[in-house]
């Protein structure tokens, strides 16, 4: 019988946790952005939004052709991540720059959308750093999931009801029961009566 | 013609043996001004003036609560002096004496509106009189149906022991719809009271005047068809 | 035989409340305004039903009875009373609770909730009439439930033009798909509950009236005192 339990509220456990668990993954596609804004470039850069297209938009002619030597031959990309990444480190200045011409990127290219977007954008938004968008996109996604599970939750009270209701009815069932045992002791006394005053008139 | 000569006798019988003591109509009238004094003192707003609002409800609440008074009072004479018997032995049809005591009953019932129906309009001020013809039809209309369905719950429970208490509870939930009735039209009559400018809405009390023609109806036809099977001595 | 059928009835009404209720926690979508709390109308409605249904077989089987004097009209309406105040008492309990959660008051003075609750208050004089009323007892009960059964379009018109604040025109034509089902199904439920209970108060009312008659039939017989 433990066993049962066990593997009952494993299984309860899992059903429950499961969707849960399933779920991060899909709704949060670059928490990582928000980690430091003050040293985020790296981050930035990696980000998923748009940093290839805000790139693009700075430094076109140089993104397009392939990074080439001075001997002819193009460098390994493995070659430029190592160096730009020696630079980052490094170069200060560069990082501050590189890191302003990103964001001026990233903004522009924000703009860009909503401009492209519908016209009833709120002009909040155009203004607000992209992180602090996705902060707040995420702190309220966070409360609707929060007061759906609430409002959902509510499920108690309907099945109170229902339970209530239910033992309405049972309480009835019962109540005609002892009615039915209340009567079948008054024939069994009405039939005792009767055989006596008949057994008293003979 | 027989037959509403002897609903005529009925009923003068009962008015002439009520006018010789008057118990009903004294006992039936004061205690409707006590119930309209008593609600006086329950809606009273703070500088000492009641509600408009309530003005209808307090006077139709007068009205029932008298009324069953009156008809538990009404039949428990005839339970005394067992002249119920009398009555049913003598050669006339039941629905005869059945229709004879409604009238009676609702010429008391009539009585103690015409005292009390004045006096809340002087003691709250309403202008009820301003529209008198409505007035009159619906408290008319409002006094049949009350003693006729009131008659029939009483005579069956002529010899009833609890009738005293019996007698509210098993006729109030049938009234309900003329006492709305009733209260909706007088107030749609009293309406705008105190506004110079308002006017009543006649349409209102109208369509409720029609509502309790329709009821007297269909409780009369009831009552007629049912009560020779319901009312057996 | 008969106590088969009873039975077979018994059992297809349990299967049902086990299939309602995967279909109401299951098998329906959240409604849109008021989430998880819509779902007492599926219980609700259906005590509605089965309230006025038991009014009317009461007001029917009163007025049998006093026209055909037989006594077996007169368990059928003593027991449609009494089952008429049960289910009247569950429907004021969750249209109260659906009310609280829809309109966030327990109670309101519009046309239905005032018609029903004067029509449960009638089943309760009803009954109090038929405890308390003496020896006549059978013929008054008999005439309240046949005025009320008659009085009961008179209130719901005389409400209904006086206030209007329940959803008009019930939302029951309008259902779609599987709250349909689930509704209808319920209703089945709750109608089938309804016959099982009032066949069982019926033969309960049934053999008390047989036994009282005994009991008169031997003291006039001068057997018992």
């Amino acid at each position: 019988m433990r066993r049962l339990y066990t593997i009952l509220s494993a299984g309860a456990v899992l059903g429950l946790a499961g969707p849960a668990v399933a779920q991060n993954p899909g709704d949060t596609p670059a928490p990582a952005a928000q980690a430091d804004p003050a040293t985020g470039s790296s981050n930035r850069a990696r980000s998923s939004q748009s940093p290839a297209g805000g790139l693009a938009a700075v430094s076109g002619e140089d993104a397009a052709a392939a990074p080439a030597r001075a001997d002819g031959g193009t460098i390994p990309p493995a070659e430029l991540k190592s160096a730009c990444e020696r630079a980052l480190r490094d170069d200060a200045e560069w990082r501050e720059a590189l890191g302003r011409q990103l964001t001026g990127a990233l903004l522009a290219s924000l703009d860009q959308r909503v401009d492209d977007a519908e016209p009833d954008q709120p002009a909040k938004k155009r203004k607000l750093e992209p992180w602090v968008e996705q902060l707040s996109t995420e702190i309220e996604r966070k409360i609707h999931q929060r007061e759906n599970r609430a409002i959902q939750r509510n499920n108690n009270h309907v099945i109170m009801a229902y339970a209530a209701l239910w033992a309405l009815v049972l309480g009835f069932v019962v109540f005609m029961w002892n009615r039915q045992r209340a009567l079948k002791a008054e024939i069994a006394q009405l039939q005792l009566e009767v055989e006596e005053a008949a057994a008293d008139d003979e | 013609m027989e037959f509403l000569s002897q609903v005529a006798a009925v009923a003068w019988k009962d008015l002439r043996v009520e006018f010789r003591s008057r118990e009903i109509l004294y006992t039936m009238t004061f205690f409707a001004a006590m119930v309209l004094l008593i609600f006086s003192f329950a809606f009273v707003t703070r500088e000492g003036v009641v509600l408009p609002d309530v003005i209808p409800g307090i006077l139709w609440v007068a009205v029932a609560f008298s009324g069953t008074l009156g008809l538990s009072r009404a039949f428990d004479r005839e339970r005394e002096s067992d002249t119920m018997r009398g009555l049913l032995l003598a050669p006339c049809s039941r629905t005869a004496i059945f229709l004879g005591k409604a009238i009676g009953i609702a010429t008391f019932i009539l009585i103690v509106e015409i005292v009390v129906v004045p006096m809340t309009a002087v003691l709250f001020g309403a202008p009820l009189f301003d529209h008198a013809v409505p007035l009159v039809l619906i408290l008319i209309l409002a006094t049949i149906g009350y003693s006729v369905v009131g008659s029939v719950f009483a005579a069956m429970l002529l010899r009833t022991r609890s009738r005293d208490v019996l007698l509210p509870v098993v006729l109030y939930p049938i009234l309900v719809p003329l006492l709305i009735a009733g209260t909706k039209a007088t107030a749609a009559l009293l309406e705008g009271a105190g506004d110079p400018t308002a006017v009543a809405d006649l349409d209102a009390a109208y369509f409720w005047i029609k509502f309790l023609a329709v009821y007297d109806m269909i409780f009369i036809a009831t009552a007629l068809w049912t009560f020779e099977s319901l009312v057996i001595e | 035989m008969k106590q088969a059928m009873y039975f077979v009835f018994a059992g297809i009404s349990v299967l049902l409340f086990f299939y309602t209720i995967d279909l109401i926690f299951y098998g329906t979508p959240l409604d849109a305004g008021l989430y998880f709390n819509q779902k007492i109308f599926y219980y609700h409605v259906p005590q509605a039903f089965v309230l006025f249904l038991a009014v009317i077989v009461a007001g029917v089987a009163s007025l049998l009875y006093i026209k055909r004097r037989d006594g077996r009209y007169d368990d059928v309406a003593e027991a449609a009373g009494e089952v008429a105040v049960l289910f009247g008492a569950m429907m004021l309990v969750s249209g109260s609770i659906w009310g609280k959660a829809a309109w966030g008051v327990w109670w309101q003075w519009d046309a239905r909730l005032t018609t029903s609750l004067l029509l449960w208050m009638l089943m309760v004089g009803y009954m109090l009439v038929r405890k308390y009323g003496g020896p006549s007892a059978d013929r008054l009960a008999a005439g309240l439930a046949i005025f009320g059964a008659v009085n009961i379009p008179l209130v719901y018109f005389s409400v209904k033009i006086w206030r209007t604040l329940h959803p008009e025109a019930s939302v029951v034509p309008g259902l779609q798909g599987s709250m349909r089902t689930t509704f209808w199904l319920s209703v089945l439920l709750f109608q089938i509950v309804f016959v099982l209970l009032l066949i069982a108060r019926v033969g309960q009312s049934r053999i008390q009236r047989q036994v009282r008659e005994v009991r008169e039939r031997a003291l006039d017989a001068g057997l018992l005192d």
